[in-house]
């Protein structure tokens, strides 16, 4: 039996699937929210989403969307239309859609380690960060109050190799958007293209409370890498996380402000864990 | 198993934690970050960070410090916070410290007690094991709870060290076991042992060393006129209610390719003890250890 969610989980859009993966011979059998799931692309191209009880049996349709390379749906009533990217719509643009890793923890823990600044020197060592240039500088995080998402803006950060397609180190440029709780995009100076920004963004499917599928995808300016570099790197980028992550405990979010000790460098990590409280979700969080 | 956690558990052999390494034990259900600075003595703490909860136990140990795998926060041995690499220049607050746990070195092997300070390890059975010429052999660990284990390794019938003792090569113990019981008190048990070829005139002598926690020590001692003693001890270490560490150690030889020797065959014997621990069915007689 499913135990009764709050909106504030159910009513967000979840990836379940990249667009190119779910194909008509290739259904998807998944979970959400730890229920049951089957995403099928029929032969004509049309995608139904279904929730099902355990022994495999329809529940309900759910709705269904294809946008940015991926399959999304919601277990609830998003008050929201599923939040635009127009940076998709922009030219010169590649999509890398990077696959999915599965990490044993909750959304949140991956969100806050997607936001944060100060790991780079010691878990992407020499590639993101390196020592002694550690010190986070002062940045800004703020919830949206029109659009009620979290931006984190005016960070910096010294990267050895910021991007595949970097040609040394640089002092590089970051913002962040956290569209809804469980979804993450950054920003950052593109290597490729002077004044522009590239994007990476995570899309973790919440299997179960510490269990998460994680959609990951970038769309940069860039005309050198091949798809297999960039791919290479963000897959080794994600692989150094998840020891971390992992490994933290507890596996779920902790939202008690005492809970766990942050520093000034955590303004944005301080900032989620709030909006998360406010908005009252529940799901992977302690 | 609460009423334990004052009382002190071997967790790890002291040789199994060089300086400069970090280690996870469990013990009694607590994940426990076991470090050892470039110069210092273990430190058993919380193995979390209070940073954001990270394995302290996935750490690099840099000098007498322990700095986290995630943000690089660093902790003396006092487990106190002394440098917050994202903010180089501030001291970080005498409030940002991680959980220690009274820790301490003897015969051979790492102690720990969960609850009250560092103090009263004289006191307790594993002080008395206490010797300046231990030899860590290998730890083992075994599915099954610490009350059934100790049931297996010491129980009315047979205590398995004393045979190990019988053939432990090159430490004058060839010889067979020819009678056991029990000490009145159920402390200890005796055991008649002879030299092959020779008249009776030696026991072992089992001690249930360390009542608290219940014969989580025990103790196997040779007591022979013309050697000195010589000892085998198996300290217990309850991981959870379903696993068991089990730590062997003797007595170096001074030798160091004797005490080499020693520890291989104690190691091998130790991989047959865990078979015969975890299969409760086998029948005893088809246990020998030291073939």
């Amino acid at each position: 039996m499913s135990k009764d969610l709050e909106p504030a989980a159910l009513d967000q859009w979840y990836v379940i699937e990249s667009s190119e993966d779910l194909r008509s011979d290739q259904p998807r059998r998944t979970r959400l929210l730890g229920r049951p799931i089957l995403g099928e692309r029929s032969a004509s191209g049309t995608v139904t989403i279904e929730e099902r009880t355990e022994e495999g049996e329809t529940l309900r349709k759910l709705p269904c969307l294809e946008r940015y390379g991926y399959v999304w749906t919601t277990l609830g009533a998003p008050v929201k239309p599923l939040f635009d990217m127009p940076e998709f719509e922009e030219d010169g643009r590649r999509l890398v859609v990077c696959g999915v890793l599965t990490v044993r923890t909750s959304p949140g823990r991956i969100v806050e380690n997607f936001l944060d600044l100060s790991h780079f020197p010691f878990v992407h060592t020499d590639i993101l960060g390196a020592e002694p240039m550690t010190e986070v500088t002062p940045y800004k995080a703020k919830l949206d109050e029109s659009s009620g998402e979290l931006w984190v803006t005016e960070c910096g950060f010294y990267q050895p190799q910021a991007m595949a397609a970097s040609s040394g180190a640089a002092q590089v440029d970051y913002l962040y958007r956290v569209p809804q709780p469980y979804a993450a995009v950054l920003y950052k100076s593109s290597p490729g293209k002077a004044g522009a920004f590239d994007l990476i963004g995570i899309f973790p499917q919440p299997l179960e409370e510490t269990l998460c599928d994680v959609h990951c995808f970038m769309l940069v300016y860039d005309d050198v890498s091949s798809y297999e570099g960039m791919l290479q790197w963000q897959q080794g980028i994600f692989l150094q996380d998840r020891i971390i992550l992992e490994n933290q405990r507890p596996a779920r979010l902790p939202l008690d402000p005492k809970a766990e000790l942050p520093s000034r460098a955590d303004t944005s990590a301080i900032q989620y864990r709030r909006w998360l409280k406010n908005l009252g979700v529940e799901f992977g969080v302690a | 198993m609460s009423e334990t956690r004052q009382d002190w558990h071997a967790v790890a052999g002291m040789s199994d934690l060089p300086a400069g390494t970090a280690r996870a034990v469990t013990l009694l259900g607590e994940d426990i970050a076991l470090w050892r600075g470039e110069s210092g003595s273990a430190q058993a703490w919380r193995n979390q960070c209070p940073h954001r909860g990270m394995r302290l136990s996935f750490g690099q140990v840099r000098g007498d410090r322990l700095s986290c795998r995630y943000h690089g926060w660093q902790f003396d041995t006092a487990a106190q916070c002394k440098f917050m690499p994202a903010h180089r220049k501030i001291s970080p607050p005498a409030s940002v410290c991680v959980p220690s746990y009274g820790c301490r070195e003897s015969g051979g092997l790492i102690w720990i007690r969960l609850a009250g300070d560092g103090d009263g390890f004289e006191d307790t059975a594993a002080a008395g094991d206490t010797q300046a010429d231990a030899l860590f052999c290998k730890s083992i660990f075994v599915d099954g709870s610490l009350e059934t284990l100790a049931d297996r390794l010491v129980g009315a019938y047979f205590p398995p060290a004393s045979r190990a003792l019988e053939a432990m090569p090159g430490a004058g113990f060839e010889g067979e076991v020819l009678d056991h019981g029990r000490g009145a008190d159920e402390s200890h048990a005796v055991v008649a042992w002879r030299r092959r070829g020779r008249e009776p005139e030696e026991a072992f002598s089992t001690s249930y060393h360390g009542m608290r926690p219940a014969r989580s020590v025990i103790r196997v001692v040779a007591k022979t006129e013309d050697e000195p003693p010589e000892a085998l001890m198996l300290a217990l270490q309850a991981m959870t209610e379903r696993r068991t560490g089990v730590h062997l150690a003797t007595q170096s030889s001074g030798n160091d390719e004797t005490d080499r020797q020693r520890r291989l065959y104690f190691g091998r014997w130790a991989r047959r003890l865990r078979w015969f621990l975890e299969h409760p069915e086998a029948p005893f007689d088809g246990f020998r250890p030291w073939t």
